[in-house]
């Protein structure tokens, strides 16, 4: 079930929120934890209810392994192989279904080996709570676990709002606010800036992310060659597609969880707004650049060993990071670029310290923000020679067209084998392709992001009648235009 | 603050639910496709956009059995079947429909309730394994026929509707024509198709119309490479791959549901095109030929096995020969739907496992036997070079 979709907007949501509060009135605590979870299962089920038990095998097993944990001595040497049981039970789970079928693909090419490749479906959200538990057994194993509840558990790991692209949740920082006595009632505060969110992520998504979709798709996935604007155009349009997307999925799982008083961890934090590679791993998808940090990184040695191990695992954490991702190469390649990228970064700042020179903001936002947007071709791209196909164009390698428009005022460009006409016509680009591209724009770098502006110390200011109206239209458009279909002219002749 | 939050949380609800509700209360009652139900306060109607209209027929019409082809059987008179057939027939044939849009219909309809009857027309997509007409991608409107009834408004939600629900609209693209079921979307009284009947020189008065142009192209095509020897011959590899692939789709989208609902008898009928198409296949596209064999054989294997299934061919009868019966290289004239249903009743022209290969045979021996140069000749006459 989408967020986004009828059912979970009129249907589920209202009807779990109503009947959890309705049982935490009657002071049924448990019963109502226990139909938020039920809840949390049938929506994880509606997509394919044959994962279910996938689901409820993972966390009986990770709570399982973490019981074991927390009951063993804290110096106990056996804690050790529990842990790495635990986390080789999510990583091999991860691998069976996500990873299965890439392994063996890869071998077959790289051996000439013809072993047949699983079709394996990959069950949605298994990433995100593959690593929530791992997180679990390591704060487990860490003595930082104090609750034992099964409930609890099982609350941490499939509330609806986190379970299927998260943010990457800490077991005590949900426990500890379903368990305050203060969160079992109804808080209109919260579910006012709730609603709020959740549509200001509903607009991101269908709206803006949406839009954006339409030139990206078709730019990278039907235009068989991209002029120089037409790739650029591509890969911005993905670039703010993708942000869009995810940190509007991110708002509204972060407003649903505030209709029940559960703050959710913040993901996302203007992240384009960021003036160096580093900034900008600390502005996006954070709970993930958190948990690879804490998890991967820093078990590798982090920063306190020689500076070739910092910065072998720098590159490792992120190569990683990037296969997490999804199982391609093109994933790897995204990540390992991000690696060098921090790599090179690091030595930049080292050099920068010695030497007491800066780079001007501008030019450091500038070159961030188009390294990232680059890089997203190689995110977004299907294989090579789409990730190609895109990057010669924006080299300029297949011409630069100008609009046909523009023969008056820059004519004098032909000169340069620069070429008027159907500028933006292979993404299906039209006139409001420019300026959709620029608003994006403004509207990552100029506005304060939704936590910004909903966790502030004065957000109770949006907390009247007129925002509440003019939100509540950003509301119904959104909806309407999130469950809009496409209608095509009966051409009843046409066969 | 708790008090005024709470009054800004209710004004946020009545504002944004307040248009979603006159919208969905509009739709609901308007319902130009029956979603939901039969029309109110206008004349029954049926939109001629039967991927989108068969829900609300599915949903609200008397009927227990069902004419589900493509324009192969648009034609065939639901109320004819009934007579011949004995039971309770409606037509909701889907124009240029591929077995995986029909299979999503199908599914749904076996679903929603009892059927005794089905005449599926075996239309040839199985070569290209289609999944989903472009100009109508399944995306379009298979959330009808899901197991969702939330989403189906989401069928109204667009500009079209949108501006039939404002004018309240009774016209033909809102609301469909006042049409029965018997074959609502009939095209052989469309004079566009019905003057291509009766043989060469109506197709050469309409050398112009795509089909024709279509047919001619095809023909030329074919001609070419058999005159140069270019005639592909595909491996034995390439073969069993192709014909694994088509089996494998007629199982997943058609033979899945004759196993699945014993209770139905299903017709399946491979559409009598013109012998120039199959010599086409034969003379020409050897792989396409390969495969419908193979389909052929695979289904009357399979009539002999399962109890409430039949398979009918007709390229052992004659009329396929006349260009005559046909608009175009492949639909048929009116009065060979009505012949079609008589031999369904009568049973003849049945596929078996002990037949097939004398079908084959002969239905192989006619179309090699065509003669297609004179048949591009003829066009090339009538119409001059294209």
């Amino acid at each position: 079930m989408l967020f986004t979709s009828a059912e979970f907007i009129l249907v589920f949501l209202p009807l779990v929120f109503l009947v959890y509060f309705w049982l935490n009135h009657r002071r049924q605590t448990q019963a109502g934890k226990s139909w938020l979870v039920l809840a949390s299962l049938f929506f994880y089920g509606w997509w394919n209810p044959a994962y279910v038990p996938l689901i409820l095998l993972s966390m009986g097993i990770n709570f399982g392994i973490g019981a074991a944990l927390s009951a063993a001595a804290p110096a106990g040497r056996q804690r050790v192989p529990v842990l790495l049981a635990g986390i080789v039970f999510n990583l091999g789970l991860l691998a069976y279904f996500k990873y299965a079928g890439f392994l063996v693909a890869n071998i077959d090419r790289l051996f000439g080996a013809a072993i047949p490749v699983p079709e394996i479906a990959l069950p949605l959200a298994i990433s995100f709570f593959s690593f929530t538990q791992i997180a679990y057994l390591v704060d487990c194993h860490r003595g930082e676990v104090k609750d034992r509840d099964p409930l609890n558990y099982a609350l941490f790991v499939s509330f609806f709002p986190h379970l299927i692209a998260g943010p990457i949740v800490h077991h005590k920082a949900i426990i500890s606010q379903f368990a305050s006595a203060r969160n079992l009632v109804r808080h209109y505060p919260n579910i006012v800036l709730g609603l709020f969110i959740f549509t200001l992520g509903l607009f991101k998504k269908v709206v803006v992310a949406d839009s954006f979709a339409l030139w990206a798709t078709t730019g990278f996935d039907q235009a068989p060659a991209l002029n120089f604007f037409e790739a650029w155009f591509t890969s911005l349009a993905y670039t703010f597609q993708i942000y869009f997307d995810f940190s509007g999925y991110t708002d509204m799982a972060i407003g649903a969880s505030l209709l029940f008083n559960i703050r959710l961890p913040i993901n996302f934090n203007s992240p384009y707004k960021a003036l160096d590679i580093r900034d900008f791993w600390r502005r996006w998808h954070i709970t993930l650049s958190q948990f690879l940090r804490d998890y991967l990184y820093v078990p590798l040695g982090g920063n306190r060993a020689r500076p070739a191990r910092i910065y072998t695992n720098l590159f490792v954490t992120f190569a990683l990071g990037g296969l997490w991702h999804g199982a391609s190469w093109m994933f790897v390649i995204w990540g390992a670029s991000h690696g060098a990228a921090i790599v090179l970064h690091r030595l930049w700042r080292q050099w920068g310290r010695k030497s007491g020179r800066r780079m001007p903001a501008l030019l450091a936002w500038f070159i961030t923000f188009n390294f990232v947007n680059l890089t997203w071709v190689f995110f977004r791209a299907k294989g090579w020679d789409d990730a190609m196909k895109v990057m010669k164009g924006m080299a300029g390698l297949n011409g630069v067209i100008l609009p046909q428009a523009a023969r008056d005022g820059l004519g004098f460009l032909q000169g340069w084998g620069i070429h008027f006409g159907a500028w933006i016509e292979r993404i299906g680009g039209d006139a409001t392709t420019v300026p959709w591209l620029a608003a994006a724009l403004i509207l990552a770098l100029a506005f304060r992001n939704s936590n910004e502006l909903f966790f502030a110390p004065d957000s109770k200011r949006f907390i009247g009648p007129g925002w509440a109206t003019a939100i509540a239209v950003i509301a119904s458009v959104s909806i309407l235009l999130s469950w809009a279909s496409t209608y095509t002219e009966f051409i009843y002749f046409n066969f | 603050m708790q008090t005024k939050a709470r009054k800004a949380a209710l004004i946020f609800l009545g504002a944004a639910l307040l248009p979603l509700l006159l919208a969905f209360s509009g739709f609901f009652i308007y319902d130009p496709l029956q979603v939901y139900h039969r029309p109110w306060g206008r004349q029954t109607s049926l939109h001629s956009n039967l991927r989108l209209q068969a829900a609300g027929v599915i949903r609200h019409y008397p009927f227990d059995s069902v004419i589900f082809g493509t324009s192969m059987t648009e034609n065939t008179s639901a109320d004819e079947a009934s007579g011949l057939l004995g039971s309770h027939f409606v037509n909701i044939s889907l124009t240029a429909s591929d077995f995986v849009e029909r299979s999503i219909v199908l599914d749904y309809l076996l679903r929603w309730r009892k059927i005794e009857q089905v005449v599926f027309s075996l239309d040839s997509v199985y070569m290209n394994r289609r999944r989903g007409y472009p100009l109508f991608p399944i995306s379009t409107f298979d959330f009808l026929y899901d197991r969702n009834p939330f989403n189906d408004i989401r069928v109204y939600l667009n500009s079209h509707f949108a501006r039939c629900l404002g004018r309240w609209s009774g016209e033909e693209s809102c609301v469909g024509r006042n049409v029965g079921l018997d074959h609502p979307n009939a095209w052989f009284r469309e004079p566009e198709h019905a003057e291509r009947f009766g043989g060469m020189e109506n197709w050469c008065k309409a050398r112009d119309y795509y089909q024709i142009k279509d047919a001619y192209e095809a023909l030329r095509k074919a001609n070419g490479k058999i005159a140069s020897g270019t005639v592909n011959t595909p491996s034995e590899a390439e073969l069993r791959e192709a014909q694994a692939q088509a089996i494998r789709y007629i199982d997943e989208n058609v033979v899945l549901h004759v196993r699945s609902h014993p209770e139905t008898r299903f017709h399946l009928l491979f559409p009598p095109y013109s012998r120039a198409l199959f010599a086409i296949w034969y003379q020409s596209i050897p792989l396409d030929a390969s495969v419908h064999m193979a389909v052929l054989r695979h289904l009357a294997n399979l009539a002999s096995q399962l109890p409430n299934m039949d398979v009918y061919g007709f390229e052992g009868d004659d009329f396929p020969d006349d260009l005559a019966n046909y608009k175009d290289l492949a639909h048929y004239r009116e009065s060979f739907d009505s012949l079609i249903l008589k031999t369904i009743a009568s049973r003849r022209n049945r596929l078996s496992a002990g037949n097939v290969e004398d079908y084959i045979r002969v239905a192989s021996g006619k179309a090699r036997a065509f003669d297609l140069p004179a048949l591009q000749r003829r066009l090339e006459q009538c119409n001059g070079p294209h």
